[in-house]
């Protein structure tokens, strides 16, 4: 929210876990259309191999947030 | 009888015990509690609340993230309401929201992160006495209304005016049980050195607050160690475990407290050790070696303290960049313990002092009376 109120581009990571918050968040802060990408929880403590898949399968939602076509 | 939570929220409450029963049953339900028992705001209540300010009920003290809701002289004082404050503690409450709107109390963060941290209003000089403040004997538990009440109001005001939530907005994944209410008086009695608030600057007779985001207290008992080396070794061990935060965030800017009693603080001064001395050896001795640190806890999350060289696994990293970041309380019952406070290291603590709408500190809470 801050990158966005400053115009730069910013694509927003959270956990399924933070899913619901994260909504709750930017609609408390009158960032309804902020563009979230949602990855499955957990990542912390995961191995390498698998941060990766889960990154790798919302590769195309992080470039379309920060071209605003998200 | 009608009772106001918010300018929007207006309930009809019978005037009778079964009314005032209902009531906390209907404020249960809209989630304007901490699941504990609360007053109904009568307008009358809420009015004899407001005479004991002399700011105007819609003045606004400041905005509550995360929702950025308002908190009014008049919002502060209907949940000071329905915690069962006494009228008198409301200057207390409007300093405690001073303190935690300023950008390094980060409030933002402290109201939606996982950390369990809770509030704790610490109160200093007169206003102790006037208000019953407990500041000895388990000050950090139950027993004193000024005690428990104040700090319960903090909370109802982030949960109200902040739309605190837990795991809706607020994502502590324990909290602890200080987050009902966390609120002590400092024992400047018993204590052999300067009070907390004197050291920031303030008149020893200025009524003044502080509040910071903390864990649950820690008890640190040795009874044995007989030298302020040794029995501060053990304090140390405490507050640099290898599950602390501040032992992986010691280069942010950032506090973790000390509190001794007053029967500690006189054996200190026995030896000839002030408080600096206490936090100098903290400071210097609440450490671990980077080798144990490293890869675990919050490793690589937040510098370390700017003289670390993290790369040197034998390096002693600190709890703090410098010693002043330990805060040293005085406070509890006059026997030979300590208490570890620790904090996430993400949030600063603010002391300011009670004071009149003109911004003249005051020595008495009752000058605010009109």
């Amino acid at each position: 929210m801050v990158f966005e109120q400053r115009g730069i581009p910013s694509a927003t990571f959270v956990t399924h876990s933070f899913e619901t918050y994260a909504r709750g968040l930017c609609r408390m802060q009158g960032w309804q259309a902020l563009p979230l990408i949602v990855i499955p929880h957990p990542i912390a403590a995961r191995p390498q191999d698998e941060l990766r898949e889960k990154v790798r399968k919302v590769r195309d939602q992080f470039i379309a947030a920060l071209v605003g076509q998200a | 009888m009608s009772v106001d939570v918010s300018d929007e929220l207006t309930v009809e409450v019978e005037d009778s015990v079964e009314g005032a029963i209902r009531y906390y049953e209907t404020a249960y339900e809209k989630g304007w509690t901490d699941g504990l028992p609360v007053f109904a705001p009568t307008k009358e209540r809420v009015e004899e609340m407001l005479r004991h300010t002399d700011r105007e009920p819609d003045e606004v003290v400041g905005k509550i993230p995360p929702r950025n809701g308002v908190a009014t002289v008049r919002k502060i004082a209907i949940n000071a309401v329905m915690t069962g404050c006494r009228p008198e503690y409301m200057p207390v409450l409007i300093a405690a929201i001073e303190c935690m709107i300023e950008p390094k109390y980060n409030l933002y963060g402290r109201q939606t992160t996982t950390h369990p941290g809770a509030h704790l209003l610490i109160v200093h000089g007169p206003a102790r006495i006037e208000l019953d403040v407990n500041c000895k004997f388990n000050v950090l538990g139950h027993g004193w209304r000024a005690n428990a009440t104040m700090g319960r109001a903090l909370r109802l005001i982030m949960i109200n005016i902040g739309g605190n939530k837990p795991g809706a907005t607020d994502m502590a994944t324990h909290g602890h049980p200080g987050r009902y209410s966390y609120c002590i008086g400092e024992d400047e009695e018993g204590s052999p050195w300067a009070p907390f608030h004197v050291d920031r600057g303030f008149a020893r007779d200025t009524c003044a607050v502080t509040v910071i985001c903390a864990e649950a207290p820690h008890n640190i008992n040795d009874q044995v160690s007989k030298t302020p080396e040794r029995y501060l070794g053990s304090a140390a061990s405490a507050m640099a475990h290898l599950g602390a935060n501040g032992i992986y965030r010691g280069g942010l800017q950032s506090e973790q407290i000390l509190m001794v009693t007053s029967e500690s603080a006189h054996w200190f001064q026995g030896f000839g050790w002030g408080k600096a001395d206490v936090q100098q050896y903290i400071f210097e001795h609440a450490r671990q070696p980077v080798r144990e640190i490293r890869d675990r806890g919050g490793w690589n999350t937040a510098p370390l303290p700017s003289f670390v060289n993290k790369d040197d696994d034998d390096a002693m990293t600190a709890i703090v960049e410098r010693p002043e970041d330990i805060l040293v309380l005085v406070a509890g019952g006059h026997l030979r313990h300590m208490n570890a406070i620790l904090t996430s290291a993400y949030n600063l603590s603010v002391t300011k002092a009670i004071t009149r709408k003109n911004g003249t500190p005051v020595r008495s809470v009752s000058e605010l009376f009109r």
